[in-house]
């Protein structure tokens, strides 16, 4: 007998592209050509890629492409979408609208919400219940999946809590599951009523060091126009780094889900300097930190709290997205499909396998202690 | 990818198979590295025959190629009606798919498809030509234009190089049978899988799970140094010792030519009434998910269908069952008797030095006995040094310790696989899908996180560009794992704890 595994695969997903409401409030003309117009200014500035012509540059309000995008989806092994709450004037849009036909039991939509400056109010935070009730909803242990982006600007995160508990309530939604973007559970965002924390982004968290470190005559050489000035600019990760730094010692971190990232550049949101880069990224590495990630899930979270969250499906200009392009067709589409598969398999077989550390006749943080004693007087004697 | 198509009177339905990458259904086979390529053109064919059963005749791809089922309709039926049997080539002589008639399969022939060399269709088609009567078998060239030269491997995992040649070789020798023997219907299949010992046990243990409805081989060539594992892991074939030294760790003599030198040395007789399959690597293993195991049942002819066939799925009974039977009593106050393997078959699979010391001298200070398999510098830490160059000598040592520690080699899964002895797993550069073993009592697994593995390499961290891997469990965690496993197969009084709340 197979024992259920619960693992669900979330994507984040740009729903402005569309002519529909939210394209409309967000400048209107085309998106397409909004999120691609950027042109690479350094020489380690890897270009956007073009759409491919699975899904090309779709409009959402045409239910027809909105349902093509879902169904390769579906396809890929995902289960759903995390939409960004746009703020516009005093009400909140989503572009749900123009998914939530084509979803069902097996795929559904979560959201993500990044707090205003200063303390939430009750009027945003009902505006904002508005804006994500009356979908077919992403669950976790029963409750809707909210995100809640950068929660360091909350000035009372509890009370914020509390406030979109209260106002979930009164919109008749069953609960929120409220995941807070933090890598660690060290400030309190788990003590102040969020149910999980998630990885945040590559450039809101640099998990590894800059790929190069150049020194002082390579800046001289910068400064005098013989060298690209960029490299000080930006900060370059590798990716086998930055895939494992992300994934060591991982249960450490305390009840953090995974985000899995194929690729980030966000040298068009900084043309002065300043961007997050990853460098020599591999589909090969990503569907192994893809298929890590939802073994670790399953290892460590309840059942029906198993979420990964792929960063993303259509982040263009950002160059994460996982959508088929021009140049790669659906290679890591299909290595997104193999990860899944992959990552649920290998779940499969460690199932009655004892959650690690949680013995209760071994103490651990006795063990660990020892160890670094160990460990040190073996320095101090080398 | 894999594909096919049925023919039948109505007309001509395609197929599209994956190597499956976790997920087992009629669309998905196993993906098994140390099968030849013609055992998937034995599968397809059958798969497809029973998807479709008016069908008369299947084409089936080259599984080496990548021709997708809509692509093979286009190349199939340009010219004409189909023959059958026969070889599609591209437009030279290169096999790009074989059409093969359904009463080969019913025939109880499918088998001899293993030996297909998938790169010679002239060979190939003189096996068909065997197996279907011995009347002319044409090849038919397609529109496709010539295949040209093959890469060293396959983004379908396929290692191409030497292994061409071994699936040439195996080919022509069973031509050559057929055409000496009239009785070569009834002669023995043999798997050849010499070496090295980790994968005489898998193999060997794949044999006693295929059932004899599946089973397609009756002996297995293996190097005489690991004949007592094939014994001692109850291999149900029989054997064909090769005398000679099993092939280096290292890549300097590939598995295909290793099987084509090793033939000359098989013993009088052996090649005249046997037909000898190339079962050692075709493909890169780590590619697949799936356990050695179940690669090894897969190439003996098993199809492994579903989840609940694979070795996880279906957890063979061990022998002795009992987890603590094998191992010396623990009596109350009595120290834990620790016996670790920290050397594997390549150096990245060597627990690194530092670490090393550290859980030697924690388990030391915690009150257990450890003792170390060729590792003369554990001394120094407070290890009894020990060998172990025997399956004889391993068991015995194994019965003398309390929890074995091991790295990806073969005491590991001769420990936890054949003898169901209390052992924790170090699992690093490799991955464990490929070669741990089943969940159960008495075993504990600190899985390595970081996706860089399963890298592949085997003296040097392609990432770090050191000689060490850092995907090895931190020394703690295998310290807690062994406790873990002596508390859960020996109770509660295991002897530590008051080194421990010392420590502490």
């Amino acid at each position: 007998m197979i024992p259920p595994l619960s693992l669900l695969v979330l994507a984040f997903f740009d729903a402005r592209f569309q002519s529909g409401p939210l394209g409309q409030a967000c400048g209107g003309g085309d998106p397409w050509a909004r999120a691609l117009d950027a042109y690479p200014a350094r020489r380690h500035h890897s270009p956007l890629l073009q759409p491919g012509k699975a899904l090309g540059r779709y409009d959402l309000a045409d239910a027809a492409s909105a349902g093509r995008v879902v169904a390769v989806a579906r396809a890929t092994g995902i289960g759903g979408f995390v939409l960004d709450c746009h703020r516009v004037g005093d009400q909140y849009l989503t572009g749900a609208e123009c998914l939530d036909a084509w979803c069902d039991d097996d795929f559904g939509l979560a959201f993500r919400w990044t707090p205003p400056a200063g303390p939430a109010t009750a009027a945003d935070v009902a505006a904002l219940m508005a804006a994500i009730t009356g979908f077919s909803t992403l669950l976790a242990d029963g409750r809707q999946v909210l995100v809640v982006n950068e929660p360091y600007r909350l000035p009372d995160p509890a009370g914020t809590v509390a406030l979109l508990r209260q106002a979930a309530d009164a919109a008749g939604l069953r609960g929120l599951y409220l995941v807070a973007t933090a890598a660690e559970a060290r400030g309190g965002l788990l003590d102040a009523g969020f149910d999980a924390l998630l990885d945040p982004g590559p450039a809101q968290w640099r998990s590894c060091k800059p790929a190069e470190l150049l020194n002082g005559y390579t800046f001289l050489q910068a400064e005098a126009g013989q060298a690209d000035g960029g490299m000080f600019d930006d900060t370059i990760m590798t990716y086998a780094h930055f895939v494992n730094s992300r994934m060591v010692d991982r249960p450490s971190r305390g009840k953090v889900l995974p985000r899995v990232v194929l690729d980030y550049a966000d040298w068009p949101d900084h043309p002065q300097g300043g961007a997050t880069l990853l460098a020599s990224t591999s589909p090969t590495l990503y569907r192994r930190f893809l298929a890590g990630a939802l073994t670790y899930v399953a290892q460590h979270f309840p059942e029906d709290e198993r979420l990964v969250f792929i960063d993303s499906w259509n982040h263009w200009r950002q160059r994460s997205q996982i959508e088929p392009t021009t140049q790669f067709g659906s290679t890591v589409l299909d290595e997104t499909a193999n990860g899944i598969r992959q990552g649920g398999y290998v779940a499969l077989t460690r199932v009655g396998e004892p959650t690690p550390g949680r013995s209760p006749g071994v103490d651990y943080d006795a063990i660990a202690a020892l160890c670094r004693q160990i460990e040190d007087e073996l320095s101090l004697s080398a | 990818m894999l594909s096919s198509l049925a023919i039948s009177g109505a007309g001509v339905e395609s197929f599209d198979f994956r190597f499956s990458s976790g997920v087992l259904t009629p669309n998905d086979i196993l993906d098994s590295a140390t099968t030849p390529p013609g055992r998937y053109v034995w599968e397809v064919a059958r798969r497809t025959l029973a998807a479709c059963p008016d069908a008369d005749a299947v084409v089936v791809a080259n599984p080496i190629l990548p021709i997708r089922g809509s692509r093979l309709v286009k190349l199939a039926l340009a010219g004409g009606p189909l023959p059958c049997p026969a070889v599609l080539t591209d437009e030279g002589t290169f096999p790009i798919a074989y059409i093969l008639p359904r009463r080969l399969l019913e025939e109880g022939l499918g088998r001899f498809l293993c030996l297909l060399s998938v790169s010679r269709s002239a060979a190939d088609a003189q096996l068909l030509s065997r197996l279907t009567g011995g009347g002319f078998v044409p090849r038919r060239p397609t529109p496709l234009r010539a295949i040209g030269t093959l890469p060293e491997s396959t983004p379908q995992g396929y290692v191409l190089g030497d292994n061409l040649e071994a699936w040439l070789v195996q080919c022509v020798n069973a031509v050559t049978l057929m055409r000496k023997r009239d009785d070569w219907r009834d002669l023995p299949f043999a798997a050849h899988h010499p070496g090295h010992a980790g994968d005489v046990l898998f193999f060997s243990l794949a044999s006693r799970l295929v059932g004899d409805e599946h089973l397609a081989f009756q002996s297995q060539v293996v190097c005489r140094a690991y004949l007592d594992i094939f014994h001692d892991c109850g291999n149900r074939l029989a054997p064909i010792v090769l005398d000679i030294p099993p092939a280096p760790r290292n890549t300097d003599v590939g598995d295909g030519q290793y099987f084509i030198d090793s033939l000359a040395h098989l013993p009088p007789g052996v090649a005249e009434e046997t037909f000898i399959v190339f079962s050692r690597y075709s493909k890169a293993y780590a590619k697949s998910p799936f356990n050695l195991i179940d690669h090894a049942r897969f190439s003996l002819g098993d199809p492994v269908a579903t989840f609940a066939d694979t070795l996880y799925g279906r957890p063979p009974p061990l022998p002795h069952h009992t987890a603590a039977s094998q191992a010396a009593p623990l009596a109350p106050g009595a120290p834990l008797k620790v016996l670790m393997q920290l050397t594997g078959g390549w150096d990245l699979k060597t627990y690194p030095a530092k670490e090393r010391r550290v859980l030697i001298r924690a388990l030391t200070d915690l009150g257990c006995a450890v003792t170390v398999i060729d590792l003369p510098d554990a001394a120094a830490d407070g290890a009894t040094v020990v060998t172990a160059g025997s399956t004889v000598a391993l068991k015995a040592l194994l019965a003398d310790h309390h929890v074995f520690l091991s790295v990806d080699s073969f005491p590991l899964h001769f420990a936890s696989q054949v003898l169901g002895h209390p052992t924790v797993a170090i699992f690093g550069c490799t991955a464990p899908g490929n070669s741990d073993a089943p969940r159960r009592a008495g075993y504990r697994l600190p899985a390595p996180a970081l996706p860089c593995g399963p890298c592949g390499c085997l003296d040097y961290c392609p990432v770090l560009m050191i000689r060490e891997c850092t995907n090895q469990p931190r020394p703690a965690q295998l310290v807690a794992a062994i406790l873990d496993v002596a508390a859960e197969v020996y109770g509660a009084g295991t002897g530590v704890a008051p080194g421990l709340g010392d420590a502490a």
